[in-house]
């Protein structure tokens, strides 16, 4: 489990995370998310002992992370732009990894290597970006670590290498004790593989929560409702994020089960009305819309 | 995998990664070292200089003169540098911090590795190809014995403790920025702040004050850089230096290990982990190169600091111009001139502030003579005292730091020094002036000894008549004839054999006289020395000129060595009757007087030049009539009564050459010769 209990850190005037509390438990996959400098790398920094807390406690299960090689030994970080040895190759980086990770799985990486279709002899420098960041990825899985740090680890990966790390993981979830943490800004990719979301914005947590709870507890509706004074009277009854007019048709975005939300909506004698599931990707720009980020300000 | 292991596998990996500098520091070195000792040993032999045997003879100052610390600073500290600035880059890139502190490692282990991994690979190499050359090449030509040995060992020791210590300056100054340009500025700084401070005062006191005499000298800066450090091993001192070097080793790397430990993971292109250091090393940077900008503008307008308004107006320009290069190269940003404006006003202020206090001399410092009531005790020091009693071409020349002749003449009876002060400040500038009569003048410094403990140096240009007649009337005094005579620091059982060299007819060393001695015989030549010097005069010495210059040194014939201790060279007089007495036993007589036409008939040529301001003329002399013609218009003396604008030298029959040193006494019969007219 990674805790994380009223952290703040400070890079001079910059507030980069602001009495943060979080919760990763075992046996899911993370996934954090965020707007642009909200605190998403900072966060993964500070899980793999790299950054210090100016204030709060980093523990990983129990024990607080820095300057604990004894934790660290059970963390592997993957930096949004990985570092490999001038003139390396990936068998130089395996024996880097081995040194510092006692269960990496040589046989295992050699055998992912081969189906990247990565050459392990070839100089790294000479990759395209996207195979460095295979590379990357495939050493943090073969590094045999409890607790696997992602920064943008789909950033740069083709879609049918991203259909195989995200096999990868669910395979390892299967195979051992592996926790993935996954900080991304490709929404549509953590919704497939991810069981929890934490959303950051501007050093704080806006929510940490069960995709499907999410989704559960939170209703995009679309109806005609003929009686304005009926249509004022629903949406002030309910916990409205969103609402918008297209000719007669409303479409809101509100808080509610879909049963609560459309026995409502009934009530109002609607002569349509239909609920559609939310992408991770509407609720990000939903609730960080609420917390004051307005992305249509951006363009008008 | 347990820590220990993980540690020295990451230093194995550094080794790895920077395969490129230990190949290039091993090529350089191991190939090098040995073959350029293999050469200048065949060149000794093949030039002829010497025969194998002599080389073997030789051998300590083959020894000192290959292995000796010197040479080899410059490379120590560059391949440190380089090692330490290469090894701790990392801490430059937030994707490579990401990656060595996110190992399963304390800090200070990771540190440790790379500080290990670093002092490796350039000590090794190093030490390697000194112990081939010295065993291998060295030894084939007979230079290993237990002494030429124990000077290898000690300068090996000395240059590796330097390493050290250059290396984990350097080291230190990495880990305290987040840019290898303000690293490698750090750490030059660190390295050599302290005495260009030093002497960027003295250069400024002498510049603005007539009277000054810079008693900081490299000598009293020695301890304050681990170069300097280094460089005084080749005065035979090798204690105290590796004392010196070991503690700032262990002061750098201790403060090293303490700021990387608290240094943030976030600072990579950051000027400085903490950026309150900014503000003081830009200070610390700017205020000296204020200072700087003045005493370079004084050097190049060639004037004395007479326009003493213009050096404030410099000190500010130069602290502006100081304080704008450093923001920039601080923090690579124009706007951050503006927004540094603060700390500019405090150095600018303090440059100016400094620069008035220089030039406006507070309590006339530069004049102040205390009275003689206030005085303890007085000394001297000036050129008169070692050209007349020792060849100034000693290489430990007695007294010839200044420093040192001042405190060994130190006397409580004074008046003649006082009253020599008093007489300098009637002569302020005039050795600097083109007034010919400056030559008649001598430098001069004088320290007095406060009775409330202060020391001060004074720098007077005395008349040489007063200044002649002054150390006369101080030779009367027994103890000070003592303290300026070099035999009383001679010891016998530090030599037993003297090289005798002819002064009068200024043969080439060939014609240079060997004579053994045993232990009771050195010691009977010093105290015929010590009489003799005893009872002379210095004033009446300077009008003559030496019958001899002796030089002493210890063979070994068991290790086949030789070994100069320090004063080896004095003159021998016509009046020193108990020392010539002495030699007359051992069946050494001087040669009397040779004629022109008998030393013309042992040379080969002369080669003339004499270059003053515009006049610039040289030739070579080849013909016996003319090189007696020469020789007539010409006197052979010390060095300091030597016309300096003038250079003979001398190529015997034998193809020996030397360059004694000359004054023109026929200015016609030297034209006459030559065609120029000096």
């Amino acid at each position: 489990m990674i805790e994380l209990k009223n952290v703040t850190k400070r890079f001079g005037e910059i507030s980069a995370l602001n009495r943060v509390s979080l919760t990763v438990n075992d046996h899911q996959i993370f996934g954090l998310i965020g707007s642009n400098g909200a605190g998403k790398s900072t966060m993964l920094r500070m899980i793999a002992g790299v950054v210090k807390a100016d204030s709060g406690e980093v523990l990983i299960d129990g024990k607080p992370v820095f300057e604990n090689p004894a934790v660290k030994q059970e963390i592997c970080f993957l930096p949004d732009t990985g570092y490999f040895f001038q003139n390396a190759t990936p068998i130089v980086m395996q024996r880097a990894y081995q040194m510092q990770f006692p269960k990496f799985d040589a046989e295992r990486f050699a055998k992912l290597l081969a189906a990247a279709g990565l050459s392990p002899e070839r100089r790294i420098r000479t990759f395209s970006k996207g195979m460095q960041k295979q590379l990357s990825v495939l050493l943090g899985v073969s590094a045999g670590t409890k607790y696997l740090l992602c920064d943008e680890i789909f950033d740069g990966l083709d879609p049918a290498m991203r259909q195989a790390v995200k096999s990868i993981f669910a395979r390892e979830m299967i195979d051992r004790d592996f926790i993935p943490v996954i900080a991304s800004h490709n929404l549509r990719e953590l919704e497939d593989i991810c069981d929890h979301v934490g959303l950051i914005h501007q050093g704080g947590i806006l929510l940490s929560e069960d995709l499907d709870d999410l989704r559960y507890h939170m209703q995009k509706v679309q109806c005609v409702i003929r009686d304005p004074a009926k249509e004022e009277r629903l949406l002030a009854g309910l916990d409205v994020m969103r609402a918008e007019h297209q000719g007669s048709l409303l479409t809101f975005i509100v808080r509610g089960t879909h049963q609560e939300i459309m026995d409502l909506v009934q009530g109002a004698d609607p002569l349509f009305a239909e609920s559609i599931p939310l992408t991770l990707e509407e609720i990000f720009i939903y609730e960080t819309e609420v917390a004051g980020y307005d992305v249509k300000a951006l363009i008008s | 995998m347990t820590s220990k292991r993980l540690f020295h596998n990451l230093i194995r990996q550094d080794l790895r990664n920077r395969l490129w500098l230990v190949s290039i520091l091993s090529a350089f070195e191991l190939l090098l070292i040995p073959v350029i000792y293999l050469m200048q040993m065949d060149y000794y032999v093949e030039g002829g200089y010497w025969t194998a045997a002599e080389i073997a003879k030789s051998r300590m100052s083959t020894t000192e003169a290959f292995f000796g610390t010197e040479q080899w600073i410059p490379l120590i500290a560059v391949s440190a540098s380089v090692a330490a600035f290469t090894g701790f880059a990392w801490l430059c890139a937030q994707r490579k911090i990401d990656y060595y502190h996110a190992m399963p490692m304390k800090r200070e282990h990771i540190f440790l590795a790379f500080f290990t991994s670093g002092w490796l690979m350039g000590t090794v190499p190093f030490a390697l190809s000194e112990l081939i050359a010295f065993y291998a090449v060295g030894g084939a030509y007979r230079q290993v014995t237990r002494s030429t040995a124990g000077l290898f060992w000690r300068s090996l020791l000395i240059l590796a403790l330097l390493y050290l210590a250059v290396y984990a300056i350097a080291v230190l100054a990495m880990v305290m920025t987040g840019r290898v340009v303000i690293g490698v500025l750090l750490s030059v700084m660190i390295e050599v702040y302290a005495p260009v401070c030093l002497l960027l005062y003295g250069c400024l006191m002498g510049t603005f004050n007539t009277f000054w005499s810079d008693n900081i000298s490299l000598s009293t800066a020695r301890f304050l850089s681990p170069l300097l450090v280094a460089w005084q091993t080749g005065e035979g001192r090798t204690a105290a230096p590796a004392a010196a070097l070991l503690l700032y080793a262990a002061a750098a790397f201790l403060a090293g290990i303490l700021v990387y430990r608290r240094r943030p993971s976030e600072t990579a292109g950051a000027a400085y982990v903490h950026p309150r250091i900014a503000s003081v090393i830009k200070g610390m940077v700017s205020i000296p190169c204020g200072l700087l900008f003045v005493w370079f503008f004084y050097m190049m307008s060639g004037s004395s600091g007479s326009h003493a308004a213009w050096a404030v107006v410099w000190a500010l320009v130069g602290a502006v111009l100081a304080d704008v290069v450093m923001e920039l190269v601080q923090h690579l940003d124009p706007a951050s001139i503006l927004k540094g404006w603060r700390s500019a006003l405090v150095i600018i202020g303090s440059t100016v502030a400094l620069m008035l206090l220089v030039v406006a001399k507070p309590f006339d410092y530069d004049q102040y003579l205390p009275a003689e009531s206030r005085i303890a005790k007085m000394g001297i020091a000036c050129d008169e005292i070692n050209g007349i009693l020792m060849p100034e071409t000693s290489y430990s020349g007695y007294g010839q730091e200044q420093k040192e002749m001042v405190s060994r003449t130190m006397t409580s009876d004074f008046s003649e020094l006082y009253a020599l002060a008093e007489e300098g400040k009637k002569y302020a500038g005039i050795l600097n002036s083109d007034s010919e009569d400056s030559t008649q003048y001598s430098s001069v410094v004088l320290a007095y000894r406060k009775k409330t403990g202060g020391l001060v140096y004074r720098s007077y240009q005395i008349p040489q008549d007063t200044l002649m007649d002054t150390l006369s009337a101080l030779s009367k005094d027994a103890a000070f004839r003592r303290s300026v005579n070099p035999a009383y620091d001679m010891k016998a059982s530090e030599f037993n054999r003297i090289d005798l060299q002819n002064w009068l007819n200024y043969q080439p060393y060939e014609e240079q006289t060997t004579i053994d001695l045993s232990p009771s015989e050195a010691q009977q030549f010093t105290d015929a020395l010590r009489k003799d010097m005893d009872r002379a005069e210095l004033g009446t010495l300077r009008e003559e000129k030496p019958v001899l210059a002796v030089t002493r040194s210890y063979y070994s014939a068991k290790d086949q060595d030789f070994e100069t201790p320090e004063y080896s060279e004095v003159y021998v007089y016509p009046e020193y009757e108990n020392t010539l007495a002495f030699l007359a036993k051992k069946g050494f007589v001087p040669e009397k007087t040779m004629t022109v036409g008998e030393i013309a008939d042992t040379l080969n040529s002369l080669q003339v030049s004499y270059v003053s301001g515009e006049k610039d003329y040289s030739a070579t002399i080849t013909g016996r009539d003319d090189i007696v013609k020469l020789l007539s218009s010409i006197d052979h003396v010390r060095r300091d009564r030597a016309d300096s604008d003038l250079t003979v030298v001398m190529t015997s029959r034998k193809g020996y050459v030397s360059y004694p040193e000359f004054r023109i006494t026929d200015e016609t019969a030297f034209r006459a010769v030559t065609g120029f007219a000096p």
